[in-house]
């Protein structure tokens, strides 16, 4: 009898990433760049030759790109409060990050105490005359937060069942332990800000697996670990579901994982949890890994530091256009120095994207920023050599201060280029997991539903 | 590799977290970090001190929270710690702050001079011991601090094994290139602006008088601070004066990141003996180190931007209102910050909080959240207007007790002819009565009913509005 099969799905900012696994060893891999590739047409085509062997189960984790998390870019919600405190988030974050547009924050005259007892009973006139304006602006999404309302939700309810009718999406603080009303509201704000593109993305995907497997047997995971399907509010506790499926996934559960992606390199300590995510809007409880951005990223910018010396500025260049070597990037960044590395070329999701003219303007932009720098090092090749040894050194430097245990294992895609630094090291291990964010959704997702049955 | 100092830079980024600095015992010091202005001359001095008088060895933790030897608030610890034959690590973790208006340092709480907390890899109970038996030693404060001692030791072999395992070697010669880097791109930063002389007075409420002229010629700041008059009530210890202008002047010149023996050599300062900026024990310190501080930078500013006539700023609202909610053996301590001021081409940012729970105020203490917002300033307007400062306005349901302190330079300095002062800090009490301002330090029961209204202030505007 054929075993059945288990798909992986990691979908991030710019890369989504497939893994098609048999008896937990992988049987068909596939990176997609977003830009380039349609994620549902990519896995429709992924999944086709294997439509006559059963695909048991489907996990996937999915991360909207952290740029959607502007509600200038997701589109508008209402943020209706107690009131007093309509402003109470926008004070609690940076001023430059705000969660929505003034002109939909709400107050309406209820108050609960901290005892859960009725000071002020809440109107439904009051919430019917906020729906209405917010129906006139346009808005199909309300957000409420209201004081004391983990204590007594009477009013939360009365609002929410209004909103409703009258045909809006209406979010609510999730119930949890947590006392802290800034990070559990803000949490639901965020994901009023995401559900609509968390949704079209959850829908591409079922589209792009309709054919090869039924929607039933295909789980999401959070960033706690834990799988869901239809159920909403998930949108922001997924934003570090694949880190977090990559210590899960590990059963010893007795090393610290460097993971080098294309999209990040990050240090997951998976026996060390955290409640609560540090966002530019405040703080937002997410459960997840303890995880450690580094400071060495692979889309990092080149630039000439105080010191009129090279060095790797702290602004990320996106993925879209891209870095130069991929041809319609403008700005040096970490990756190109690698450029002429075959390794790189041969990275599912680039290969066949690496353009000689590309790889041509990133050496001319290196070389003429070199003659204003203050070492005037005009050989090309000594130059990279160098920017790249101080681009491992101080990962390795960071990792080793950041790590929770002695033990460490390095993988992801970036792993052959940046890991060698790190062989001489006898605590840790560089795994051979180009995959290993897909494949690691589905070794985590296929155990956390066998954990919940 | 040519780009030795660049990883030696990072290296210090990523080690430093929070108010930290490490330094070589020669007295070289490599960085300091922090957010907080003091943090830039208190940490080095906490640490040459207690390299002093204890002869720290490899692993070694001295202990101290003294304002007088490098100390800053007395509720945070200052941990110097020997993390090599030759570097030091300094670094300072709060405990719970209290407000406390006082005339003594040693009535503001547990003072504790330069102690060896560590030595020879053994924690010294006896140290422990006596700090614990001491009235105004803080809860749990032994338990503390040995989990802070494990947490460093942790943090420093870290930092020896990063360091070995890359194969890096911190010599005397890279670290003088570095410091002369860093000098040099100071120096740079400094002399890309114009130069010229200002003068400035600020008065505070208490009594003291600041002047300070500076003087910014051939890429060197010097701040001299005769005429300052002595300490009344306000005092500023002498490593926390260096700290605030050499954090006001990296700041407004994009050189914090580089804060070190290299960049510290552009600064000049000149203080007469006896002023309060020269605070002398037993004087106490909390208010030098929130209003005196705000002060300081207040006249930073206002130098700054009398020389640089292009890029003219304002006001900012530099002290926050700190306000100390106590009831029964339960208090919290509420700091608001104020606006930034608006400058030549955009306004100024509103204040933020450190987040804390609205939820969890009420069901600790009997009052009611009746406002938290950005307050609707009056002053501050212009072409671009000052960053709103803070309200918050309580209403008491039960009687409990306060104290605060708000900006003690409400007598405001002059400033630029283009530039408009924001509203200052102010607390209100409304009791049936019609709102009544109350002083801008004090302590006082407030009844059931009582509805308090606290706000920051806000920043100053820039250039006339067009109404």
């Amino acid at each position: 009898m054929q075993n059945s099969l288990l798909l992986g799905v990691s979908v991030g900012d710019s890369f989504a990433e497939f893994s098609l696994l048999s008896d937990s060893n992988s049987l068909a891999q596939k990176r997609v760049y977003l830009s380039r590739e349609n994620l549902k047409a990519s896995l429709t085509q992924f999944v086709a030759p294997y439509k006559d062997q059963q695909i048991s189960k489907a996990f996937i984790s999915l991360r909207v790109p952290k740029k959607l998390l502007d509600h200038r870019l997701s589109g508008a919600v209402a943020h209706v409060s107690t009131e007093g405190v309509e402003h109470w988030l926008d004070i609690c974050g940076s001023p430059e990050h705000t969660l929505t547009n003034k002109d939909l924050q709400f107050s309406v005259r209820e108050r609960i105490l901290a005892d859960g007892q009725i000071e002020l009973p809440l109107q439904n006139e009051e919430i019917e005359a906020i729906a209405a304006k917010v129906q006139l602006m346009d808005c199909k999404k309300v957000c409420l937060n209201f004081l004391h309302s983990a204590t007594n939700p009477v009013h939360l309810e009365q609002a929410k069942k209004i909103f409703q009718e009258k045909g809006l999406e209406v979010f609510v603080p999730e119930k949890s332990d947590n006392p802290h009303e800034v990070s559990r509201w803000t949490k639901n704000a965020l994901n009023a800000t995401l559900s609509g593109v968390f949704s079209e993305l959850k829908s591409e995907l079922y589209a792009g697996l309709e054919s090869a497997i039924d929607k039933k047997n295909i789980h999401f995971l959070d960033s706690a670990g834990d799988l869901f399907q239809d159920e909403n509010q998930r949108e922001v506790g997924s934003l570090f579901a694949s880190l977090s499926a990559l210590g899960l996934a590990d059963p010893s559960n007795s090393a610290d994982i460097l993971y080098l992606g294309l999209e990040q390199f990050a240090l997951i300590s998976p026996s060390q949890w955290e409640s609560a995510w540090q966002s530019p809007w405040g703080p937002v409880e997410v459960r997840r890994l303890k995880t450690h951005t580094l400071g060495i990223q692979p889309t990092l910018g080149i630039q000439l530091n105080s010191f009129s010396r090279f060095d790797f500025s702290n602004h990320q260049e996106a993925w879209e256009p891209g870095p130069m070597f991929l041809g319609r990037g403008q700005k040096m960044s970490l990756l190109d120095l690698w450029s002429d590395n075959s390794k790189l070329a041969k990275i599912a999701g680039l290969e066949d994207r690496v353009s000689t003219q590309g790889i041509q303007r990133f050496k001319n932009a290196l070389l003429t920023l070199s003659k204003i720098s203050s070492l005037r090092d005009t050989d090309l090749h000594h130059l990279t050599k160098e920017l790249q040894s101080l681009s491992v050194q101080r990962l390795a430097m960071e990792s080793r201060l950041r790590r929770q245990t002695k033990k460490l294992k390095v993988t992801g895609p970036l792993a052959p280029l940046f890991a060698n630094i790190f062989k001489k090291d006898p605590h840790t291990t560089i795994l051979d997991q180009e995959f290993c964010e897909s494949e690691s959704t589905a070794l985590w997702g296929a155990q956390a539903l066998k954990g919940a049955q | 590799m040519n780009y030795q100092i660049e990883l030696l830079h990072s290296l210090l980024n990523d080690f430093l977290v929070g108010e930290s600095a490490l330094m070589t015992l020669d007295g070289d010091v490599l960085a300091v970090r922090g957010q907080m202005p003091v943090t830039y001359g208190t940490l080095t001095t906490a640490a040459t001190t207690a390299a002093k008088y204890l002869k720290l060895q490899e692993g070694d933790i001295a202990l101290l929270n003294d304002p007088y030897s490098g100390g800053s608030l007395l509720s945070e610890m200052t941990f110097v710690m020997a993390v090599s034959e030759d570097l030091l690590w300094v670094t300072r973790r709060a405990l719970d702050t209290k407000l406390t208006l006082v005339k003594s340092v040693e009535e503001e709480g547990l003072r504790i001079p330069p102690m060896p907390l560590r030595q020879n890899n053994q924690v010294n109970e006896m140290i422990l011991t006596a700090m614990q038996a001491h009235p105004a030693c803080p809860p749990k404060f032994v338990e503390w601090l040995k989990d802070q001692v494990q947490d460093l030791s942790l943090r420093a072999q870290k930092l020896i094994e990063a360091i070995e395992f890359t194969g890096f070697t911190i010599t005397g010669e890279l670290i003088e290139d570095y410091l002369k880097l860093c000098k040099q791109a100071a120096t740079q930063k400094i002399s890309e602006s114009a130069s010229g002389e200002a003068r400035v007075d600020v008065v505070l409420d208490s009594g003291e008088l600041l002047r300070l002229t500076l003087e910014i010629q051939d890429g060197k700041v010097s701040m001299d601070f005769s005429g300052t008059s002595a300490a009344k009530t306000v005092s500023l210890t002498e490593s926390a004066t260096y700290g605030t202008c050499f954090h006001a002047i990296s700041r407004h010149y994009g050189f914090t990141d580089l804060a070190n023996s290299g960049s510290f050599a552009v600064l000049q300062i000149t203080k007469p003996t006896g002023c309060w900026l020269v605070g002398k024990y037993p004087a106490p310190t909390y208010k030098g180190m929130t209003c005196g501080v705000a002060a300081l930078q207040s006249a930073i500013e206002l130098a700054l931007a009398q020389i640089h006539h292009k890029q003219e700023t304002s006001l900012s609202g530099h002290c926050a209102l700190h306000f100390d909610l106590r009831s029964g053996d339960k208090h919290h301590l509420l700091r608001l910050p104020g606006g930034e001021a608006a400058q030549a081409d955009r306004d100024g940012s509103c204040a933020t909080l450190n987040p804390f729970s609205l939820e969890q105020l009420e069901r600790d203490f009997p009052v009611k959240v009746l406002r938290v917002d950005q307050r609707q300033s009056n002053g501050g307007k212009g072409k671009f207007n000052g960053g709103r400062g803070l309200i918050l306005k309580l209403q008491m349901r039960e009687e409990a007790e306060a104290t605060w302190l708000a900006d003690l330079t409400l007598h405001r300095p002059r400033l630029l002819k283009n530039c408009s002062h924001g509203d200052p800090c102010e607390v209100l009490i409304e009791n049936g009565e019609a709102a009544k301002q109350l002083p801008v330090l004090g302590q006082q029961k407030f009844a059931k009913q009582d509805v308090l209204t606290l706000c920051s202030g806000s920043g100053g505007g820039y250039g006339r509005s067009e109404q």
